[in-house]
This record gives structure tokens, C-alpha cells and sequence, in this order.
């Protein structure tokens, strides 16, 4: 009569069962909640402002040190296409993401929108010429961009979401 | 074979890698093959393996769906899982060594397959490199 | 003289094959917000990618099975299965990440859109694979590797205040404005990209392919012990260049452009060519470590015959297994996902799963029946304990913090 060696075996319990699909909910649960917020609050509205704010000053200084140092010859046309192009990208992701947030009902949080918008849509029309400057290899244009982009990337750096005015 | 050796069969058989007599892998140890002797002994007389083997191993749904797939994907003279008889195992140690070659034991009709439609048919598939 | 050579050799081989694009992203990143304050961890995660390789390569030497084969063995049916697809998943995530690194640092030498690479980079490297010597395969994107020292020599070249940046590794300091989670959540995957479990199927599966013998233990131990910790040399220097260029004007890495950039800043084009073939060759030597991984996590566990070492007819099922990674990891990328995001969540994943086959080879390397002598000694086993410590502890905490940082924003 034969049998096989493995065949005892015992099933998860029903309270283990169900701890997993309790942790399996949670987990779902706590993923979610980063994904979509509802309108936050004053002072994380603020936060994700200041964020958004980093994150466009990182693209600009990104195309500013891509144009100098092709301007210096020490990295190749493509690879200053693939720079600059990626940040003005990267820009417009990270200003169309913070448009879409829906700010708290406040004043405060409305200058906070409007001021940096202001900055963002001036980032954003000069990284576009800039990249079409660099494909044109038009080095003058660059230069004169590139020092345009200086005042926006100030801008960006001193912003801050709670000033007032 | 009277005189056998006793054996832990979860720590130094089952899971293990089995071995042909060239060296090369063969399979694992996915399941064992119990039968019981006159005097109420448990003797191990063979290697069994494949989904239909290790599904009950690794149970639950899981398994039963392991194993249920490879019986219906088995043609009708192979209701059994492959086995191969204990007899021909030579050694027990980090591995467990068989004295046949693989070709000669029928044991991975998967491997077969893909083989025949898939691996094979790539240029160079007859060369190690 | 020839024994030498084959030592010197393999040394240099694990040097350039020691950084691939989690080390290249991760740290470039790190390195350009944190400045050197992490370094901590990566070098936390040098002493447990030695300990775990160490360990993993004497197992091979020994027994003659590789990592993967034992993990069935001693964790049983079940637990086995869901490492294995733990771990087939972290390892496959990686596969798509370093394929999509070559792909992008070919289209930073071309301008040529890098989805277009994709393809092309896979076919080349299921070719290498299928039909590239194994010893070849090693040997000659290890040494290609090399070209990443160009990051030593950017550092050198900018002139740092050397006791500034000491200071920095041995006085961690989180920098203002930045928050402990955020801060923590990189320490992890810093750690992940320093040990990410692939390297150590592929060293122990690769001692098995080159037939590996009690004497290979001294072979085993010098890759280990010289090629691990100048990887690691050249993961800081990446991360000092960040910190040196990037930092200082607000540039935060998200692209593999970025990386290189501080080498063109400070050493000009040359080096900046010379980086970009390092990364070419670090990205497709990973990704042909990943892809033979993929298939031996699979094969070893159900116990098929694998490796290069046999005809492809002999070992088949890894071969099917090898060559629908490489289509699966295609279709992954022609979905647009970005290459650096699927890096940066690689190395943390690495880092979750990184117990499940840590534990089975501490346990196999302790057993006298299957080591003999060579099990390991107490001070091993002191240090081997520690990282266990440390890496259950980073698998733990890893995916609350991916959460509560929102993935490290």
C-alpha cells in the first residue's frame, strides 16, 4: 500500500485566512490615501507648494548647467538636448501636477497659487525656447536665454508659500 | 533491500536536487513514494516529481491548481506523477545521486516539449557556451 | 604567473561589475540632497553584500549548489515558492531597470529617443547571453566597468576639501529642511542598491557554472573582499560629485543626464565620454547578470538542469524562462515607465526582499554535514548575525516608509 510523504498537511487556519485579508485592506487602504486628496489643508497645500517649487528650481538650474557647459564645450550637443529637453519635460509635469491640486479655501493658499504660477509660466516659456535655441544651435539666443532664466531660478529658490503679497 | 537506512526524509531528502550519473540535474525530490512493509515498516520506494507531486506538498488552492493543470495536461497513459524507483538512487548527500542518465529517465516531459518547440528550434541551441 | 593573471583578473572584473544603474541613480541622487550624510549606509550595505557574497560563494565552492537550489531545501515547498516569486519579482524589476539604463545612456551619446533603444538593447543582450562564453561575458563588461573610476577622477579634479567630506561620512548629518523619514527611506535604499539579491544568485550560480572547488574558496573570498569595496568606492564618488556640482545649485537627480554631469564639470568631454561608456557597460553587464538570474532563481528551484555550461537543448526550461524575461521586460518598457523610477523602486524592493534569501544561506553556511570545515567561524557568524539584524530590520521598515514619504518626495 503506498503513500507519499507530503500529502499531511495542514491548511492556513481561518483566523490566519483572515488576518491576511485584513492586512491586504490596510495595505490597499494606506496606498491609496497618497494617491487622491481631497482639497488639504492651508499647511500642506503650503508644503506641496514649496515642494513644487524645489522640484521646477531643479529642472531650470538643470537646462541653465546643460547650456554652459555645452556653451564651454565639455558636454556634446546631444547629450545637452537630451538635458535640456528632459527638464523642460520634467518642468511642465511638475507645474500641470501642482495646477491640478485643488488649494483649501483660503486667500492665503490662492496668493500662494497665483504667485508661483507666475514663476512656473515664465519657467516654462523660456525653457521651451531654450530648447528650440539649443536644436537650432543658435549660441547667441541660448546666451541671452540662459541669463533670462537666472531671475527665474532665483525666484523659484527665495519662494516662499506663506509671504504675504 | 532488508536492511535499510534510516532517514529524516524532510531533512535529507525531500527538496533535494537529484543527479544523474554524467552530473548533470536531473530534478528535485518534490515528493516521496511510502509503501509499507509485512511488519509495518515504512519503506521510500521512489522519487516522485512534478506539479502532481509537489502540489499537494505546497497545498491550498495553490497546489491543488498545480497539480489539477499538470493532470489535465497528461496524456492518458501518464495518470501518475513521474517516479523514479529508489533503487537507482547511489548516493545521499548534498545532492541525491541516481545511476542512470537523464535521457534515460522519462521524468520532464515539459522540458521535452519546450525543447522540441521552442529551444530547439533557435540556431545554436546544440552548442554550450 | 598564470594563476596571477586569473586572479588579477577576476579582481578587476568585480570591480567594474560591482555598479550597475541602482548604484549609478541611487547614489547620484542621494548625493545631490543629502550630500554625503548617507554615506553611512551605503557602507553599511558594503559589509553585508561581503558577508552575503562570502558566504554564498564558499556554499558553492563546497557543496557545488548555488544559492537559489538551497533556498527550496531548506525553507521547504512552500516557503520556497513564495521567495522564489518574491525574489523572481525584485530580480525582474531590476532586469527592466538595467535594460532601460542602457537604453538611456545610449540615447544620451545619440539624442535618439531611448524607447527606440529598447528593443534592440534586448535582442543584444538575449544574443550575448545565448551565445557569449560565460568567462568571456564576465571578463569583458567587468573590465569595460572599469571606465566608472572616471568618477574617482572627477573628484579628484575638483579639488574638494577631503577633511570636509570626511567629516560629512563620519559625522552623518541630516540636512535642514529635510524630513527623518525621507531621510531614512534613502538610507534603505542606499542599502537595497548596495545589496540587491541578484549579485549573489549570479556569484554563486556563477561558481557553480566555473565548477567551483573547495580551493576556489580563496578566489571566491579576493573578488569578494577587493571587488565589493571598490564598487563601493565608486558609488561614494559618484555621490561626492553630486554633492559637489548638484548640490550646491538645487539640481536633485531624476535623470541619468544628471549623473554624469558633474564628470563633465569637472574633468570636460573626455571624461564625460568615457563615463557614459561606463555606464553602457556597468547597465548591459547588470542586465546580463539579471537575465541569467532570472532563469536561475527559477530552474533552481524546481530543480531543472540551468547554465551556459550545458547545451541549450539540455537545459531548455531555463532557456524558455531566460528569453521570456528579456519579452517581458521589453513589454514592461514600451509602456513608457520612467527607467529611473522603476530603478529607484527596484533597490527598494531589493532591500524588502533581501531576508527571504539572506536567512537560508547563513543557515546553510553554518551546517557542518554540508560544509565540513569550512562552516563558518564564530566571528562570521557574529557579523553574519548583525546583518541579519540590520536587514530584517531594513525589509521591515522599507514599504511604511515608501508609503509615509509618498516614495521619497
Amino acid at each position: 500500500m503506498a503513500a507519499t510523504a507530503g500529502t499531511a498537511r495542514i491548511g492556513p487556519s481561518a483566523s490566519r485566512r483572515r488576518l491576511t485579508r485584513v492586512a491586504g485592506v490596510l495595505i490597499v487602504l494606506a496606498a491609496l490615501g497618497g494617491c487622491v486628496a481631497p482639497a488639504p489643508s492651508l499647511s500642506a497645500y503650503q508644503s506641496k507648494a514649496a515642494r513644487t517649487a524645489s522640484a521646477a528650481l531643479s529642472e531650470v538650474q538643470t537646462a541653465r548647467l546643460a547650456v554652459r557647459q555645452a556653451q564651454l564645450g565639455r558636454i556634446p550637443h546631444a547629450y545637452a538636448d537630451v538635458l535640456v529637453s528632459g527638464a523642460e519635460d520634467a518642468f511642465a509635469a511638475v507645474q500641470g501636477t501642482f495646477d491640478l491640486v485643488q488649494p483649501p479655501d483660503d486667500p492665503a493658499a490662492d496668493k500662494a497659487r497665483t504667485s508661483l504660477d507666475e514663476i512656473l509660466s515664465d519657467g516654462a516659456d523660456l525653457l521651451g525656447r531654450l530648447r528650440i535655441a539649443l536644436r537650432r544651435q543658435r549660441a547667441d539666443q541660448l546666451a541671452r536665454l540662459a541669463e533670462q532664466l537666472a531671475p527665474v531660478a532665483a525666484k523659484l529658490s527665495e519662494y516662499d508659500p506663506a509671504a504675504v503679497g | 533491500m532488508a536492511d535499510g537506512r534510516q532517514l529524516d526524509l524532510q531533512l535529507q531528502l525531500l527538496d533535494r536536487q537529484v543527479v544523474d550519473a554524467g552530473g548533470r540535474l536531473v530534478c528535485k525530490v518534490d515528493d516521496l513514494e511510502l509503501t509499507a512493509t509485512d511488519d509495518g515498516r515504512l519503506l521510500v520506494t521512489a522519487i516522485l516529481i512534478g506539479p502532481r507531486a509537489l502540489g499537494p506538498r505546497i497545498g491550498g488552492r495553490l497546489g491543488r491548481w498545480m497539480a489539477g493543470i499538470a493532470q489535465r495536461l497528461s496524456t492518458p497513459d501518464r495518470q501518475l506523477p513521474p517516479r523514479i524507483d529508489f533503487g537507482q538512487v547511489t548516493d545521499i548527500g548534498t545532492a541525491i545521486a541516481i545511476a542512470r542518465r537523464r535521457s534515460e529517465v522519462d521524468v520532464a516531459p515539459l522540458d521535452d516539449w519546450v525543447d522540441e518547440h521552442l529551444i530547439g528550434r533557435i540556431p545554436g541551441a546544440g552548442h554550450a557556451s | 604567473m598564470k594563476r596571477l593573471l586569473a586572479v588579477a583578473l577576476g579582481v578587476l572584473t568585480a570591480i567594474g561589475g560591482f555598479v550597475d544603474i541602482g548604484d549609478l541613480v541611487t547614489n547620484a541622487l542621494v548625493g545631490s540632497r543629502y550630500g554625503l550624510s548617507l554615506a553611512w549606509a551605503t557602507l553599511i550595505g558594503l559589509v553585508g553584500i561581503c558577508v552575503f557574497a562570502e558566504m554564498s560563494g564558499r556554499v558553492a565552492a563546497v557543496t557545488g549548489r548555488a544559492t537559489f537550489d538551497l533556498v527550496r531545501e531548506r525553507l521547504g515547498p512552500r516557503a520556497g515558492l513564495a521567495n522564489l516569486v518574491a525574489s523572481f519579482l525584485v530580480t525582474g524589476l531590476t532586469f527592466v531597470a538595467e535594460i532601460g539604463g542602457v537604453a538611456l545612456s545610449l540615447e544620451l551619446v545619440t539624442s535618439v529617443y531611448y524607447l527606440l533603444w529598447v528593443p534592440l538593447v534586448a535582442l543584444a543582450v538575449w544574443l550575448v547571453i545565448w551565445r557569449v562564453r560565460f568567462s568571456v561575458l564576465e571578463n569583458v563588461f567587468g573590465l569595460l566597468g572599469l571606465a566608472l573610476i572616471v568618477f574617482g577622477v572627477a573628484l579628484w579634479q575638483l579639488h574638494p576639501s577631503w577633511t570636509g567630506l570626511l567629516h560629512q561620512v563620519a559625522v552623518p548629518h541630516k540636512p535642514d529642511g529635510e524630513g527623518t523619514p525621507t531621510y531614512l527611506y534613502y538610507a534603505i535604499a542606499l542599502f537595497g542598491a548596495a545589496m540587491t539579491p541578484y549579485e549573489v544568485f549570479f556569484f554563486s550560480s556563477g561558481g557553480v557554472e566555473e565548477r567551483w572547488t573547495r580551493k576556489d574558496i580563496i578566489t571566491s573570498r579576493i573578488n569578494v573582499f577587493i571587488g565589493f569595496p571598490l564598487g563601493a568606492a565608486l558609488s561614494l564618488a559618484i555621490a561626492a560629485v553630486s554633492a559637489l556640482v548638484l548640490l550646491p545649485v538645487g539640481v536633485n537627480v531624476d535623470t541619468l543626464g544628471q549623473v554624469g554631469l558633474p564628470v563633465a564639470v569637472a574633468a570636460g568631454k573626455i571624461a564625460l565620454a568615457v563615463a557614459i561608456l561606463g555606464f553602457v557597460a556597468a547597465t548591459f553587464g547588470a542586465a546580463l547578470e539579471t537575465g541569467l538570474s532570472a532563469g536561475y532563481t527559477v530552474a533552481q528551484y524546481f530543480g531543472w538542469q540551468w547554465g551556459k555550461y550545458v547545451r541549450p537543448r539540455e537545459a531548455a526550461r531555463y532557456h524558455a524562462v531566460v528569453l521570456l524575461s528579456v519579452l517581458a521586460a521589453v513589454a514592461v518598457l514600451l509602456t513608457t515607465v520612467d527607467p529611473v523610477k522603476v530603478t529607484e523602486y527596484s533597490v527598494v524592493f531589493s532591500a524588502v526582499a533581501l531576508p527571504l534569501t539572506y536567512f537560508p544561506i547563513l543557515v546553510v553556511a553554518n551546517d557542518p554535514d554540508y560544509m565540513g570545515d569550512s562552516a563558518n567561524g564564530r566571528v562570521t557568524n557574529a557579523l553574519a548575525t548583525g546583518m541579519l539584524v540590520v536587514i530584517v530590520v531594513a525589509s521591515v521598515a522599507a514599504i511604511p516608509l515608501m508609503i509615509a514619504t509618498k516614495a521619497g518626495q
